[in-house]
């Protein structure tokens, strides 16, 4: 038990200020027991409250660099054992998936017709059981759209909406704008504005990254 | 030893393979309906591979000349070569129907013969036509075991005392004492199970998502006891009592998903509301029936005591079977590396139900090396590479300054310097360019050989926002590859 100000905390991991470090034991330890957040690669880290995807959320990406980011998000999630579901994402590189680290044995792409009844209902077990989803656009209708989320936030999963659209209430929208390519004898590295906001992120949250960086994964950036 | 047929098409997956593995399954769907005409059993492994009981074909039709010729003239209304092998064993048939295929004639291995036949099979085809390990038929033959009259030499007890339960089946293989074909009089297995569906279901999907869960149970029941299921005979019943009967094999032990697929084939094709099939079934299903046939000790996977890893696994391959029933045109792969300087052919997609998930190794075997391919290929487009890869590459037109189209020369050369894109009535400013990479394949054939450059070039809308695209330039015409997102 301690004491800050007027204000009592109790509990096993305020014994004293929690450091940084204490702080990102307690956040790993949680996601480790299946509960707390999945991970995601540090130099993402702080456009999240809970320094991590939050279970249940779903998010909404976009900008130039929205393939980029969504690999760099999954890429610590899916090596720690957590499952990747692309639907009707032929598109994305899965190359460039690998250098950005996501576990590609984890990952299953479902392509789908695009009909509102098959779609949502493909997505609907999707998320029953996959813990990271990502869908290209969306094709149902919003009463569709908010029993998806019902199930996602049932089941502790992650969605991922690319280029979000409104038929989704998001939890957070994460948008990265392209600053500059750094680019010589060839395309060699990119330097990414990230930048969250929505309705569960309290305040401007942005970090500057590398994205991706030298050998195509994700480093912290100085813009 | 029970008297066997096996029809091998060797060219079977090849053939159809353009459109995925469920269509070659389909396909060949109609060949095994045609030989179940004459004999309600037939169990198919693969696509391309069915094997049945020669006992009551053969007094039907009086002699297992007169049933060959049969089978041969069914199979030679496909348009790809196949073998047919008549022999005293499972193991032995498809081996003489390898032989057929390559002597473009039916091959009957008599009764009198059926060990001397074993006998001269060389060990490598234990792991071609049989599931024996390829490290045991190694090991085999750097004993200098190569023909399996030399492993029978060595006894069963040296057999099973080296390889254990691998060489118990190497020594019944040898043996010819392989498959025991089910008769319609055997005791039913402590494993059968029987789901019952309230209201005739028409539509292979319904029946898959309806017995979804009893079947994912039945296959839960026989891993609980330590076992795999190898083959499995599943018959489905019509209100009006129409049936249609198969056995399924698979060497590496059934999965629900792969239940589930194998009864989507089976069902795909028969449940057709059409007069022109004459075998078509006038009601929905009803019944279906589970039968494991064969099941051995599983040795391959055991989940971890707390979940984790192994309990996502199974979540995820549950969430995406039953993703697969919503409808048959949900199509679930997987990415397996396959090489080479194309970026958009690097990872190919096998079928989810195909590829071996539970096993974990096997999986990161799978992105990671493939059949062996190397890693690193010189002439690839160099790190990072694009988050965006077009399935269909776009065409795209680059001019220079003076509006002149740029190309490349046979020394690798711009012919100009290259100012505006076009693609899809889009237009980019060039910033910079990168490259040219040059591929040149199968420069030794005529007819496959291809050039091809590709190029990476910083470009900017009219909004001024950056991008970089990889353009490829092929018999004098640009394409947008890839994009890097």
């Amino acid at each position: 038990m301690s004491t800050i100000g007027s204000l009592t905390l109790s509990g096993p991991h305020v014994s004293a200020l929690e450091t940084g470090t204490q702080f990102a034991e307690r956040v790993g330890a949680r996601a480790v027991s299946g509960y707390g957040p999945l991970s995601v690669p540090h130099e993402l880290a702080p456009l999240f409250p809970a320094r991590g995807l939050e279970r249940g959320f779903v998010y909404g990406i976009s900008g130039g660099a929205s393939l980029s980011l969504l690999s760099a998000l999954a890429s610590s999630a899916t090596q720690a054992g957590s499952w990747l579901a692309l639907v009707n994402m032929a598109h994305v590189g899965l190359l460039s998936m690998h250098e950005y680290g996501v576990a590609l044995h984890r990952t299953v792409c479902v392509s789908t017709p695009e009909k509102g009844s098959v779609w949502a209902g493909v997505v609907g077990a999707l998320v029953d059981g996959v813990d990271l989803v990502a869908v290209s656009a969306t094709h149902c209708s919003p009463a569709e759209a908010r029993r998806i989320a019902a199930r996602v936030k049932a089941q502790g999963s992650v969605l991922f909406v690319m280029n979000a659209t409104q038929v989704f209430s998001f939890d957070a929208v994460l948008s990265a704008s392209v600053h500059e390519w750094e680019f010589s004898t060839h395309a060699v590295q990119r330097s990414v504005r990230v930048s969250a906001h929505g309705r569960r992120v309290h305040g401007q949250r942005s970090c500057s990254v590398l994205l991706p960086n030298r050998s195509g994964a994700v480093s912290a950036g100085d813009v | 030893m029970t008297r066997t047929i096996a029809i091998v098409f060797p060219d079977w997956g090849q053939h159809y393979d353009s459109f995925g593995e469920e269509h070659s399954f389909i396909e060949f769907e109609r060949v095994v309906r045609a030989v179940s005409a004459i004999s309600p059993l037939v169990e198919v492994e693969e696509a391309g591979v069915m094997v049945l009981s020669a006992r009551g074909p053969s007094r039907y039709f009086g002699g297992e000349e007169a049933v060959v010729q049969h089978l041969r003239s069914i199979c030679s209304t496909e348009s790809i070569p196949s073998g047919i092998g008549l022999a005293s064993s499972r193991f032995a048939a498809l081996t003489a129907a390898h032989l057929a295929v390559s002597r473009g004639a039916p091959c009957i291995i008599h009764h009198s013969v059926a060990q001397e036949f074993l006998n001269g099979i060389p060990v490598g085809a234990l792991n071609r036509i049989s599931a024996i390990s390829a490290d045991t038929v190694g090991l085999l033959q750097r004993l200098g075991l190569s023909y399996c009259r030399a492993v029978r030499d060595i006894g069963e007890s040296a057999l099973i005392d080296r390889f254990g339960a691998e060489g118990r089946s190497v020594w019944q293989l040898v043996n010819g004492e392989d498959v025991k074909h089910f008769s319609p009089d055997a005791p039913p297995s402590d494993f059968a199970r029987t789901i019952d569906f309230e209201s005739p279901l028409v539509a292979a999907t319904q029946v898959v998502a309806a017995s979804h869960n009893a079947v994912t149970s039945a296959m839960q029941t026989i891993a609980n006891q330590g076992q795999r299921c190898v083959r499995l005979l599943v018959e489905c019943e019509t209100d009006h009592a129409e049936t249609s009967t198969r056995v399924w094999g698979e060497p590496r032990g059934f999965t629900a998903a792969a239940v589930l697929q194998r009864l989507t084939y089976q069902l795909d094709g028969w449940l057709v509301n059409e007069q022109s099939v004459p075998d078509a079934p006038t009601s929905g299903i009803v019944r279906l029936r589970l039968v494991p046939l064969d099941c051995c000790a599983s040795t391959a996977v055991q989940p971890l005591l707390w979940g984790g890893y192994e309990e996502n696994i199974e979540r995820a391959i549950r969430a995406v079977t039953m993703a697969c029933a919503v409808d048959s045109a949900v199509v679930a792969t997987v990415p397996q590396w396959e090489g080479g300087r194309d970026i958009a052919q690097v990872y190919t997609h096998v079928p989810f139900s195909t590829a071996n998930i539970a096993d974990t190794h096997d999986a990161e075997q799978r992105v990671t090396s493939g059949r062996g391919v190397a890693r690193d290929w010189s002439g690839a487009t160099p790190m990072p590479s694009p988050a965006c890869v077009f399935l269909q590459p776009h065409r795209a037109v680059v001019v220079d300054d003076s509006e002149e189209p740029v190309l490349v020369t046979g020394r690798h050369e711009l012919t100009g310097v290259p100012a505006r894109v076009e693609v899809e009535g889009y237009s980019y400013c060039v910033e910079s360019v990168a490259g040219p990479w040059p591929v040149e394949e199968r420069w030794w054939d005529p007819r496959r050989r291809r050039r091809h450059v590709r190029m990476q070039m910083l470009v900017r809308n009219q909004r001024n926002a950056a991008r970089v695209l990889l353009l490829g330039l092929e018999n004098s015409e640009w394409t947008v590859l890839a994009r890097y997102d």
